[in-house]
């Protein structure tokens, strides 16, 4: 059982650019979630381990270095391990389309591009937690 | 080093609110020392925490962390920021929770002193406790916690704004912090002409910075210090006790409160006196007006 409505919003791997982070956690929080944000560089063990201690109902991961395809199935694995396999996993950044569907096939729940609405993100969180 | 698993799936359970849960933590007890840190937002609260957290990991003793943050009053959302400065604790394997509650500060109370109890009797030798941020009015976390440090930094005012009342008042230790950047000898001088006994403890005033090894080293040995005190005067620590008590009384009202206010509104309250609304409330959660 998780915490109704607290998320986590989380940088994977080398990746200093977290405006898009930031801006999400914001407009998490004002849409009435109660947003946990990692900071950046932080490994799918980290990541992971923080999802567990924080008791959140889904994990939000921003990647924009191209490094999507090693680092989120690492941190799928990763939550397996601490039987969380169950806990919604979606993925925002710069992901190519055939790479989005990859990752969606390993058991990513939705991927947001570049030109996403928080509104439509707050609502998918709503609907997939009923929240 | 205790598992993690069944205590997120406890402190889950508590901030939702779960009244089983909150019973069986307040009827354990405690074996960690429980140390809580209050004072205004952006002192370096969370930076301390990791960096005592760290040294005394470094000693051999398991450390937890609970980190409690505002809920937006606007949304009732809340954005929990104080994991981000813990990077060395994250990176030792300690458990570092945040925590908000939407709704009111007294249920608040009642929700971060099932938590602290519950990370107290998990088997952790240490649990930190950050409070919400609140500067002066943030008092609560002394009676919800063995040793109370209030944090601040010079720049925040004069002397009146150290000789009033609040949170200061209660603090077991004083940090004067950032001394790396800014010039913390005359606030501290300060503090310490206003600090007073109580129970046999003079409040300690420390200039302080967590990026210089002997300031750490000197809060830690504060914090024994502190702590050796009160198993010598178990009196002051019961008074402390009963004080929280007192207060998780009070929360409980709150949390019947808080449903009272959606079912009036859900009625038409326009014509009722603060006296009939106050009357009603109060006779909802079954409490005997005080005034009859």
């Amino acid at each position: 059982m998780a915490v109704k409505g607290k998320i986590l919003v989380a940088k994977l791997g080398l990746d200093g650019h977290d405006r898009g982070a930031k801006v999400l956690a914001r407009g998490l929080m004002e849409e009435g979630f109660q947003v946990i944000y990692t900071g950046i560089r932080k490994t799918p063990e980290q990541v992971a381990e923080a999802a567990l201690q924080e008791g959140v109902s889904a994990v939000l991961v921003s990647i924009l270095s191209g490094s999507h395809m090693y680092l989120v199935p690492r941190l799928l694995e990763e939550l397996r391990k601490r039987g969380l396999g169950d806990l919604p996993v979606l993925v925002g950044g710069i992901i190519p389309p055939d790479d989005a569907r990859k990752l969606k096939e390993m058991g990513v729940l939705e991927v947001f591009g570049p030109g996403s609405f928080i509104k439509d993100t707050a609502q998918f969180l709503r609907r997939i937690l009923n929240a | 080093m205790p598992e993690f698993r069944s205590i997120s799936d406890a402190l889950n359970r508590i901030e939702e609110g779960d009244w089983s849960a909150i019973r069986e933590a307040l009827a354990s007890r405690p074996g960690a020392w429980r140390v809580a840190l209050a004072g205004p937002p952006g002192v370096g609260k969370s930076t301390i925490i990791d960096s005592v957290g760290s040294y005394l990991v470094r000693g051999g003793h398991s450390v937890a962390v609970l980190a409690i943050d505002p809920s937006s009053p606007r949304s009732g959302g809340a954005l929990l920021g104080d994991r981000i400065r813990m990077r060395r604790l994250e990176r030792e394997g300690q458990f570092i929770r945040s925590m908000t509650s939407p709704g009111s500060r007294p249920r608040l109370w009642i929700l971060a002193y099932a938590a602290i109890k519950l990370l107290a009797s998990s088997g952790f030798d240490y649990v930190f406790v950050e409070s919400i941020g609140g500067g002066q009015l943030d008092f609560e976390l002394a009676y919800f916690s063995d040793t109370f440090v209030y944090v601040t930094v010079p720049g925040l005012g004069d002397e009146i704004q150290v000789m009033k009342a609040g949170a200061a008042e209660l603090a077991d230790i004083i940090v004067v912090n950032k001394r790396d950047v800014a010039y913390t000898g005359a606030l501290a001088e300060l503090y310490r002409r206003y600090v007073q006994e109580r129970n046999g403890w003079l409040p300690r005033v420390l200039e302080f910075t967590s990026f210089c090894p002997s300031d750490v080293e000197a809060l830690t040995e504060a914090i024994g210090e502190h702590r050796r005190h009160v198993e010598e005067h178990p009196k002051a620590a019961e008074d402390r006790r009963l004080t929280a008590i007192e207060l998780l009384a009070l929360g409980v009202a709150g949390q019947g409160l808080d449903r009272w206010k959606y079912t009036a509104l859900e009625g038409d309250t326009k014509g009722l006196s603060d006296l009939e609304l106050l009357d009603d409330a109060l006779s909802s959660i079954g409490i005997k007006r005080p005034w009859e």
